[in-house]
């Protein structure tokens, strides 16, 4: 095998071979956007589930206590981003009305002394709103791009709050 | 100047060239898909922050219009407390009857304690509601309610919470657009109430309709938005008012045979006298202020808000506005519908037209977000 003394045909060979350095690169930034892509797409999604179930608590239509199945359900066709299992809701701030069904030491229970909420639709309670300030979290699947930098997933996160009239169910 | 040439035109110099580009370039995508990403997240952020904040103002909202329903109630008890008062005044007068009439009225305004005016005063101071005053012919100012205020403080006090910047300037609620009077007025937290005279419980003559024929469709409109043609071979030909909004101002109209499709009244069916007895006591009922009911008719409770978000978008030192509206739906308010359900608060999409006669932040876009460059 003889050496090429052509220069044209030597340019060619160093143009192919940093083509084939460098394509890995390339290949890897295109995917690292897509990736990057994806996740903005799955924060997206999420910060959009939260405000749905919030409107879905306004409405009476879900309890806090299902808020996490219900974000869950509103991911739709971006589920697969999401861990399942992995989407929590935090009490921030119970605000006026205590969630139902979450017990409370003696002490919590007399500083969230309020005034007496009402039993029937026809007595008057003097502010028959409730609501609260919950925390959200769900760990997204991490893209294998981004495996090494983010080993145990990575958490979004956001609060949000909303205030319903009646703050009881009706009978 | 000739180092620089001869590096760049060296293979190394060509390489760390090629790798500058490149890094720049990417460096480039990376940032705007970042800033993109984060703006897109916010935006999405803001509408979530406007939908739950207005939710929640309209949910204080409601539930105050339940307390006008409560304190309905309050005051006819009070009235039924005033007239039983009345009554025990006017019981000696009443074998002298019809001699002993003006005694007897004397008597009943000298024993009335006005305890449904305390009531009303304490209406109208609670829930921002302007009490008609029989000696004042003009308008009565409104005066800045208790609970519309506090309605204003817990909205902000969501807007807070959900992300929005916490300024009054940045997160503004305007009531029950458009109805107030003028674009100040719809910034002072209101409930849109107004007290009721007695003589609204009064059955009235239903007024006549009228219609005209346009494209194969008969259209109807109402007393109120018809006039006198001017035609002098038929005096009593009508007309729609030329300054109606309306592709028909100016057209003749005819005037339709049925009056009232749904019927006679209810007191009208039980009594079986017609509205025009009833209009004898009108005079007399006009000055009685009575209840709380809604201003407009038919019902008209609507919230809408205009906020910044916190927070900036790329080096401009200024977030997302949004703007959103809700409505509040539920029935009457007087004290015999307090077995009506609560009132219903939902979203609606923004209005144009209203939003227009606002004096608005520029940058700011009707019904769907916008970014606001810092100036």
């Amino acid at each position: 095998m003889s050496r090429p003394t052509d220069p044209s045909k030597l340019r060619t060979g160093q143009a192919m071979l940093e083509t084939l350095l460098a394509l890995p690169l390339i290949l890897l930034m295109a995917g690292g956007i897509v990736h990057f892509t994806f996740l903005f797409l799955a924060k997206v999604q999420f910060e959009h589930a939260c405000g749905e179930v919030a409107r879905k608590y306004v409405a009476g239509t879900l309890d806090p206590e299902r808020f996490p199945e219900g974000i869950f359900q509103e991911f739709g066709p971006f589920k697969g981003l999401f861990s399942t299992g992995s989407i929590t809701v935090q009490v921030l701030n119970e605000g006026i009305d205590p969630t139902p069904g979450k017990e409370r030491s003696p002490e919590e229970e007399l500083s969230k002394v309020r005034l007496p909420r009402g039993t029937h639709p026809l007595l008057p309670t003097p502010l028959d709103y409730g609501g609260g300030l919950w925390k959200a979290e769900a760990r997204v699947v991490t893209p294998r791009f981004f495996l090494p930098l983010f080993r145990n997933g990575l958490v979004l996160s956001t609060e949000f709050s909303a205030l319903r009239h009646p703050g009881r169910d009706l009978p | 100047m000739r180092s620089i040439d001869r590096f760049s035109n060296a293979p190394c110099g060509q390489v760390l060239l090629a790798t500058l580009l490149f890094c720049f370039i990417f460096s480039a995508v990376f940032l705007g898909l970042f800033q993109a990403g984060m703006a897109y997240s916010q935006k999405e952020r803001t509408r979530r922050a406007c939908d739950l904040t207005l939710l929640s103002a309209g949910s204080v909202y409601a539930n105050g219009l339940q307390w006008v329903r409560y304190s309905n109630v309050l005051l006819m008890l009070s009235v039924a407390g005033d007239l039983a008062m009345m009554g025990m005044a006017i019981a000696p007068f009443i074998p002298g009857f019809p001699l002993t009439v003006p005694e007897a009225m004397v008597a009943a305004k000298q024993a009335d304690p006005h305890t449904r005016r305390k009531v009303q005063l304490v209406q109208s101071h609670l829930f921002g509601i302007p009490l008609p005053d029989p000696r004042r012919k003009d308008r009565v100012p409104r005066p800045l309610g208790i609970y519309p205020t506090w309605m204003e403080w817990e909205g902000h006090r969501a807007a807070g919470r959900n992300g929005f910047q916490q300024s009054p300037m940045n997160v503004q609620f305007f009531y029950n657009l458009p109805s107030p009077w003028n674009s100040l007025e719809c910034r002072i937290p209101d409930m849109a109430l107004r007290f009721r005279r007695a003589d609204e419980l009064l059955p009235k003559e239903p007024s006549p309709l009228y219609s005209l024929h346009s494209d194969g469709k008969r259209h109807y409109f109402s007393q109120d938005q018809v006039e006198p043609a001017q035609n002098p071979r038929d005096p009593d030909q009508m007309r729609v008012r030329s300054d109606l909004p309306s592709p028909f101002a100016g057209r003749w109209v005819r005037k339709e045979n049925r009056l009232d499709p749904k019927g006679p009244d209810p007191l009208t069916r039980s009594t079986g006298i017609g509205p025009s007895t009833w209009d004898l006591l009108r005079p007399l009922l006009k000055d009685i202020v009575l209840d709380v009911t809604h201003r407009e008719e038919p019902s008209y409770h609507a919230l809408s808000l205009a906020g910044r978000s916190a927070g900036t978008v790329g080096r401009h030192g200024s977030g997302f506005l949004e703007t959103a509206g809700v409505v509040l739906e539920g029935g009457g308010l007087a004290a015999w519908d307090l077995d009506l359900p609560p009132f219903k608060v939902h979203l609606q999409r923004s209005r144009l037209t209203p939003w227009t006669k606002l004096p608005m932040a520029p940058g700011t876009t009707l019904g769907a977000s916008a970014y606001r460059r810092g100036s």
